[in-house]
């Protein structure tokens, strides 16, 4: 019995058991160093990471859909998501190379932390229930809170850390609020259950009061996570003050795992009543206001980390709008936007840390004129950007689409979609507005920009990614679509 | 050899320019004439293929032929399909002359001349995308493509006012293009097919059995459509980013862009609003046909009042696309194939015009009327090439503008009369500020100011402006060929949309 057990945990959880590993082993690795018992390369612990990643990463490709257990699934959508926020890890990870001497301290438990965050999120995929979703949630974001003040002297780090858990201990109380709501109004933490109560009670003239408010709760606290307004307050000034691989992070796998839990509750928990007018009109209005915020909040920035914060809240706002239509396809679509959402940010948070090692700011400034400087740097970024931005030939055009063409099947969206259409010009201006920066502004430092070939490495992967799945869509496509219909 | 380029004659032409801009990104910076090389040598290569399939076109067969189609995203319902009609022979034609004298006059251009021809042919690989395509899909990815290209091209080459005006420019295609959108994600839904499809063949067969949608819905999407593709045409009230985009851009852009990007638009218009929606178009053309008055009569005498000349060219262009746009709306077989005619015979000569100007600007920094005059002392070569561009441009008989022009007249005089006298007006109106044009930049005295600067004299130099000058008297003398193409692609359109209105 207790064999059979630890197999079942083992085949659900594998994923989240190696990170656990991993990241103890990394402590090891750093303290054994520390203490000078052994010896080896001065980043020997973000190898190890690196190397442990990329192994989990290997395994994660390995798995097949399983049962799962009470408290937590391995469908199809929980595999895609392990893979996605494994390879972000990864790409975390080289972000953070280039940073790395900027740390004062701490640059061993960095990675560790990094591994425990991902973690988190991996666990997160496989949601099927509160109190692991609860759990999961707070393993990511305490760890985040740690990573973001990690340059514990600049007052920025320390104030972006604070923010970020008032309001982060903010977001987690409405959610457990939530979640005991739910608890009382029908006796169970299980997805399957209080979906079933609340169809049964739908059927019955409408769900009683206590469960929707407990529902609601649970969708503000989400809110948090994703960045959705009125609940995006904390991001641009947490994105600011982060170091700048924590911001990339916070960007990419904390906002996906955002998405996911949200996922997972529109579609696991409400199930065919979101389709009911009044979540519908309450998604849409939060995809509406998110849009518009991101859009507009975008256009006045000129920090380059917090302007991708506010175009991070517009794809959220996008995202929300594929939440709202709530269709297999709508739900593959979101799977095909965050990697194509992945690549492209990854790869325009290391052309910020190149750019801004001199200056220890992130001032949008410090992009002028870099197609002078970096013909490189300066076409990759210009690659990520016009991605964000939806212009094909790259990826982020195609998932655009996909949002797009899902959303207009559902009739009451098309003021939505609308609106969306609208945003997406505004944004347009503004990514352009950062290319004009680099091709046709005169640079304010004419210092040498190194860009090392691990960096070098990375930008090259990422353009091509954001080309290739922007030209030849149709394997994510199917990886998405799988995923998306496991989603139940 | 033939058996392989029935099927792959499309693909190829769209990937020379595509393998063009691939090919760019490895050439060193410092070596500008292989980048100059590769830019003319993949507009060689391309004319080339276009010319095999305009000779190999079936005139008798007509329809869309030298079909290809891989299925790309089939659970979306994309496939990759290419074929052309008579009408995008037309438009592959004028894209590739405008490409090689774009691709010739730009050898002069010293800044970053390896960026220029990788965005050149990013911007051509578009603009044949869209001429060639028979998916929905790609048809959108194409249109797309086109537009960022010009911002980077007129952003960093061009001169005056030019970040406002490529901003103002890319927003306003970019809003149209996302309108479009909509409007076709609305046309895919609307279950026109059984199955939603992107085929645009498969719409149109199932339109033609009799399937249309009702008239209520093709009135709906119909504006839709409309206002996306009429904001690229560009139809006034739309068409405030064009002139100022004219402008701003650099010789080889300006071309492409009033030559080949702004027909893009009534392309489409016809393509894919007519006749997957006739009844659509049958209730709202007649809105069109009052609109172009406006593009025709309001841009001359906008025209008129520019003092510089690329502006004047830039407002007679959103005039003639008003001609163009009343071709469309005239529904005859005559007077749409006119439209086509005029949309190749236009593009060849804005770029000729364009082509020009930036010839001598380069030298004067000036365009401004006041400050010029008197340039045919200095640059014989370029006159008398302008002059014979205005000529055409105000529809002398022997261009192929004039025999386009008049077929527009007299194909929409029926249907639309007044609209025809306005038209007739317009003419007179273009010929006031064409010939104002060559009278205060290249006649009168000899001014001293502009006595170094050089005229096109080798044999190079001056083949760009030879190969345009020369389509447009051979389409001009002997526009029977060309004609009998467009109509042969055009003619099954317009009687898609006649049959519904004779219905109905």
């Amino acid at each position: 019995m207790g064999a059979e057990l630890a197999t079942r945990l083992w085949e659900t959880f594998g994923t989240e058991m190696l990170l656990g590993g991993l990241a103890l082993l990394l402590i090891a690795v750093d303290l054994l160093k520390g203490r000078g018992r052994l010896t080896g390369p001065a980043d020997a612990v973000r190898l190890t990471a690196f190397l442990g990643l990329l192994v989990i990463l290997g395994h994660s490709l390995l798995l097949e859909p399983q049962a799962g257990t009470t408290f937590g699934t391995l469908d199809a959508f929980a595999i895609y998501w392990k893979r996605f926020f494994l390879l972000t890890a990864l790409a975390v990870l080289g972000v953070s190379g280039p940073y790395e001497q900027r740390l004062p301290a701490g640059r061993g438990e960095f990675p560790a932390l990094l591994v425990f965050t991902t973690m988190g999120m991996t666990l997160l995929a496989s949601v099927n229930d509160f109190v692991t979703l609860f759990v999961g949630l707070e393993v990511v974001t305490v760890t985040l809170f740690l990573m973001s003040a990690w340059r514990s002297q600049l007052p920025r780090s320390i104030e972006a850390g604070i923010k970020f858990v008032v309001i982060g201990a903010l977001a987690a109380a409405f959610l457990v609020y939530g979640i005991a709501w739910i608890y009382g109004a029908t006796g169970s933490f299980d997805f399957a259950v209080v979906h079933d109560a609340l169809a049964r009670a739908e059927e019955s003239g409408g769900a009683s009061g206590a469960l929707k408010f407990g529902l609601l709760l649970v969708l503000v606290g989400l809110g948090f996570k994703v960045g959705a307004v009125p609940f995006h307050v904390w991001i641009p000034d947490v994105y600011q003050g982060s170091p700048t691989p924590v911001t990339a992070f916070l960007s990419v796998g904390s906002k996906a795992a955002g998405v996911v839990l949200l996922m997972r509750f529109c579609w696991s928990v409400l199930g065919a009543s979101a389709h009911a007018h009044e979540w519908l009109l309450l998604l849409a209005g939060l995809s509406a206001l998110t849009l518009l915020m991101g859009n507009l909040g975008a256009i006045p920035q000129t920090d380059l980390k917090r302007f991708l914060g506010y175009s991070g809240i517009a794809h959220a706002g996008f995202v929300l709008m594929a939440i709202a239509t709530h269709s297999t396809d709508s739900a593959g679509a979101i799977l095909f936007y965050l990697v194509t959402y992945l690549f492209a940010n990854i790869a325009a948070f290391l052309v910020v840390v190149v750019v801004s090692r001199t200056a220890d700011n992130a001032h949008m400034d410090r992009v002028n004129g870099l197609a002078d400087r970096s013909p490189f740097l300066a076409f990759m970024l210009t690659v990520a950007l016009l991605s964000l931005a939806g212009v094909p030939p790259l990826a982020g055009f195609f998932a655009k689409w996909m949002v797009l063409r899902a959303a207009v099947a559902v009739p009451e969206l098309l003021p939505l979609v609308i609106l969306s259409g609208a945003m997406i010009v505004v944004s347009l201006y503004y990514y352009l507005c950062v290319i004009k920066r680099m091709y046709m502004r005169d640079a304010i430092d004419s210092g040498v920009l190194e860009v090392s070939g691990g960096t070098r490495m990375l930008l090259l992967g990422c353009a091509l990614a954001t080309l290739v799945f922007g030209l030849y869509q149709d394997p994510l496509v199917q990886a998405a679509t799988a995923g998306a219909a496991s989603l139940k | 050899m033939n058996g392989f380029l029935q099927n792959w004659v499309l693909t190829l032409i769209l990937a020379v320019p595509c393998a063009a801009t691939a090919l760019l990104f490895l050439v060193p910076a410092a070596n500008k004439r292989l980048a100059r090389a590769l830019g003319v040598g993949a507009a060689l290569l391309t004319s080339v293929l276009s010319l095999w399939v305009a000779f190999h076109y079936d005139q008798q067969a007509a329809g869309m032929q030298f079909l290809q189609r891989v299925s790309w995203v089939p659970s979306l319902g994309i496939a990759y399909q290419v074929g052309v009609d008579g009408m995008s022979v037309a438009m592959v034609l004028l894209t590739t002359i405008v490409f090689l004298a774009g691709a010739l006059v730009s050898c002069g251009i010293e800044s970053r001349t390896k960026d220029f021809y990788i965005l050149l042919c990013a911007l051509v690989s578009g603009v044949f995308g869209v001429f060639v395509s028979l998916d929905l899909f790609f048809f959108y990815f194409f249109y797309e493509l086109a537009v960022v290209p010009m911002y980077l091209l007129i952003g960093y080459w061009g001169s005056t006012n030019r970040e406002y005006a490529t901003m103002k420019l890319t927003l306003y295609l970019t809003a149209g293009a996302v309108v479009a959108l909509i409007g076709l994600l609305m046309l895919y839904f609307s279950g026109l097919t059984a199955q939603p499809t992107f085929d645009l063949l498969e719409l149109r067969r199932a339109v033609e059995s009799g399937q249309g949608l009702p008239a209520d819905r093709q009135n709906l999407l119909f504006p839709i459509l409309l206002l996306g593709f009429a904001t690229i045409a560009p139809m006034w009230p739309l068409h405030s980013w064009s002139p100022g985009g004219h402008a701003a851009a650099p010789a080889a852009a300006s071309m492409m862009h009033a030559g080949v990007l702004m027909k893009l638009g009534s392309y489409a218009i016809l393509r894919i609003a007519l006749p997957l929606l006739p009844a659509g178009a049958a209730h709202w053309l007649p809105v069109v046909a009052v609109l172009c008055c406006f593009n025709i009569i309001y841009g001359g005498y906008v025209a008129m009042n520019q003092r510089d000349m690329k502006f004047v060219i830039g407002y007679s262009s959103s005039s003639h696309m008003g001609y163009v746009l009343l071709g469309i709306a005239s529904l005859t077989v005559l007077g749409t194939s006119g439209a086509v005619f005029l949309m190749f015979a236009h593009g060849v000569m804005t770029a000729l015009a364009f082509a020009l100007i930036g010839y001598f600007y380069d030298q004067t920094h000036t365009r401004q009327l006041d400050d010029l005059g008197g340039l045919m002392q200095q640059v014989p070569f370029i006159g008398v090439l302008f002059v014979m561009t205005a000529m055409a441009s105000l529809g002398l008989p022997g261009f192929a503008n004039f025999a386009s022009e008049l077929m527009v007249i007299v194909g929409s005089w029926e249907r639309y009369p007044i609209p025809t006298i306005l038209a007739l007006f317009g003419l007179v109106i273009g010929a006031t500020y064409l010939l104002r044009t060559v009278k205060a930049a290249f006649l009168g005295p000899r001014n001293p100011r502009w006595d170094g600067i050089q005229d096109a004299r080798t044999p190079f130099q001056r083949s760009p402006f030879v190969l345009l000058v020369g389509v447009l008297l051979v389409c001009g003398f002997w526009p029977a060929p060309l004609v009998r193409l467009i109509e042969t692609g055009v003619a099954p359109i317009v009687q898609t949309v006649l049959a519904v209105q004779g219905g109905g």
